[in-house]
């Protein structure tokens, strides 16, 4: 099994919009959906379609992927790289890289992903979060008011 | 776009305290989800890998009945505790230690013998911690030299270590004594701690690696020919029960006992969580300058400086620059109290010798700082709500 894993040189992952990517192994090592893919096939080269993920994404993530797996980057500059990596996105993109992270069972790119969103809400108001993640207040105006007055201290 | 509940979940669970409270307002699951025991759990972990956003400060006497929580100013949204449980602590309790969330307290009460709890001030809960015999009787007269350890990965235990003073003399020897919020009994490690003839800062100790460390103060009672002269830090292998006693920079030391000059010293935490090379600070305030060492190598007792400032020189509004209180949070944030106010100044990279007034406070003269984060991490077993 191992021997034949470590045949794989390139795996190809094609992405909902039907943009293809080519990259190593270890850079799907953090991607458990499609490593697990791989480990049960007998193949030399494999094509993995990733119907849930889009091209744009798909793009991120390997970049994100890359530069973590890379031994040669300092932890600094790993860091450096995860702030200017969030820094530019909108929060419609962070959304939809952490349903990707999620779908692809990534553990730490989602949790960064879910720690970089919950920096975005954490100083936001209520109406701000309902709106973020477009939810509507299932409460009745009464539940409301009394759930508001028993955390009141919060919105200070 | 509607996210599944478990990714909601995953958000959630890296926001503070303060904030989720905020957050049940917004629908049915939001309010539901925080009282869930796998959820505080996950939260209480996650925040483990954050840095705190709050601070209590006290009066250094603990009869004085004031304790006062204060967020770092960019985290005052979304990190604090409520009012009501502040002012049930302020009016009962004193906060000996903070970790994870939670807070090791003892109540003030004229008569009753004491009762040490742990609290989450954010569920709301408590419970008791059996009083060791040494706390039953004069325990006004007795130092209480306490810590609060949640930092291990198990995240529904934690431990408290108690320093009993035997009151012998040569050798100054204290016994170690740890409970397990678990088992919920304390048990006695096999080795004593041997600290020197100084008096101990218990106060002020830092947990690292699995070592506690703790300095002496500075007072002038020892002559020249002492070995325990020149004040020290200590430090007590919880493994394997060792004290060993490491020398502070010669710096430092120079003239921190001459009569009639002030000198405090500290001790904390240096270097971020994500620094693998975390080790600790030493703080010493000097007529009213502020000098910072970090520890560079522990077996060689090698110390760099990081700072060497005047009070009156980080450019403050106050007139009286008299500093009542500091500690170092989040490794390189000194924070520091004059009588009236609060203060921060960054201790590397690009906050480098900002200084920042944080709030103001009561708590007079002489004061205590602990840091706090706030999480949902649990008590233990037996827990109560607080009377609050």
């Amino acid at each position: 099994m191992a021997a034949e894993k470590s045949s794989i040189k390139i795996i190809t992952l094609i992405a909902a919009d039907g943009s293809v990517f080519e990259v190593e192994p270890n850079i799907v090592k953090e991607m458990k959906t499609v490593q697990s893919y791989i480990d049960e096939l007998d193949q030399n080269t494999v094509s993995i379609p990733l119907p849930n993920v889009f091209g744009n994404d798909l793009a991120m993530i390997i970049e994100y992927c890359k530069k973590h797996a890379s031994e040669e980057e300092t932890k600094e500059a790993k860091e450096e790289f995860d702030f200017e990596f969030v820094k530019r996105m909108k929060s419609d993109d962070k959304l939809r890289l952490l349903q990707a992270a999620s779908y692809l069972n990534m553990e730490s790119f989602l949790q960064f992903m879910a720690k970089a969103i919950a920096a975005e809400i954490e100083n936001q108001s209520v109406e701000f979060v309902r709106d973020y993640f477009q939810i509507e207040s299932d409460f009745t105006p009464e539940e409301e008011a009394e759930l508001r007055k028993e955390n009141e201290w919060a919105f200070k | 776009m509607e996210l599944p509940q478990d990714i909601l979940l995953e958000i959630f669970s890296w926001l503070p305290g303060k904030s989720i409270c905020k957050f049940k307002s917004c629908c049915m699951s939001f309010s539901n989800f925080p009282e869930e025991v796998n959820f505080k759990i996950k939260q209480a972990r996650n925040l483990l890998k954050m840095e705190d956003t709050c601070f209590f400060i006290q009066p250094e006497q603990k009869c004085k009945k004031i304790i006062e929580l204060h967020s770092l100013p960019k985290e005052k949204q979304s990190s604090g505790v409520p009012n009501n449980v502040l002012k049930f602590l302020s009016s009962s309790a004193s906060v000996l230690a903070s970790s994870n969330g939670l807070i090791l307290c003892c109540n003030i009460s004229d008569h009753d013998p004491i009762e040490l709890f742990i609290c989450n001030p954010i569920t709301k809960s408590q419970c008791f911690i059996p009083t060791p015999e040494s706390l039953q009787e004069n325990y006004r007269k007795v130092n209480i030299n306490i810590l609060l350890d949640c930092s291990n990965g198990c995240v529904d235990d934690y431990k408290v270590y108690l320093f009993e003073n035997t009151m012998e003399w040569s050798p100054t020897c204290y016994i170690c004594k740890v409970y397990h919020g678990k088992e919920g009994v304390w048990k006695t490690m096999e080795k004593s701690f041997f600290p020197g003839s100084r008096n101990i800062k218990f106060d002020m100790s830092v947990l690292h690696n699995g070592v506690i460390y703790f300095i002496s103060d500075c007072s002038p009672y020892f002559g020249r020919s002492s070995p325990f002269y020149m004040p020290y830090i200590v430090s007590y292998n919880l493994e394997h029960g060792m004290s060993t006693i490491l020398r502070l920079p010669e710096e430092a030391t120079k003239g921190c006992h001459e009569n009639n000059v002030s000198c405090d010293m500290g001790i904390f935490k240096w270097g971020k969580l994500t620094n693998q090379n975390q080790s600790i600070c030493l703080v010493r305030l000097r007529e009213c300058v502020f000098n910072v060492w970090f520890l560079k190598d522990c077996e060689s007792s090698s110390w760099q400086k990081v700072l060497e400032v005047r009070v009156k020189a980080l450019g403050l509004k106050e007139k009286d620059l008299d500093v009542r209180g500091f500690m170092v949070m989040n490794g390189d944030l000194l924070i520091f109290a004059t009588e009236n106010k609060v203060y921060s100044c960054g201790l590397s990279g690009e906050r480098f010798m900002m200084v920042e007034e944080i709030c103001s406070h009561n708590c007079g003269y002489s004061i205590r700082l602990i840091p706090y984060l706030d999480t949902l991490r649990l008590c233990g077993t037996n827990v109560e709500t607080m009377p609050c």
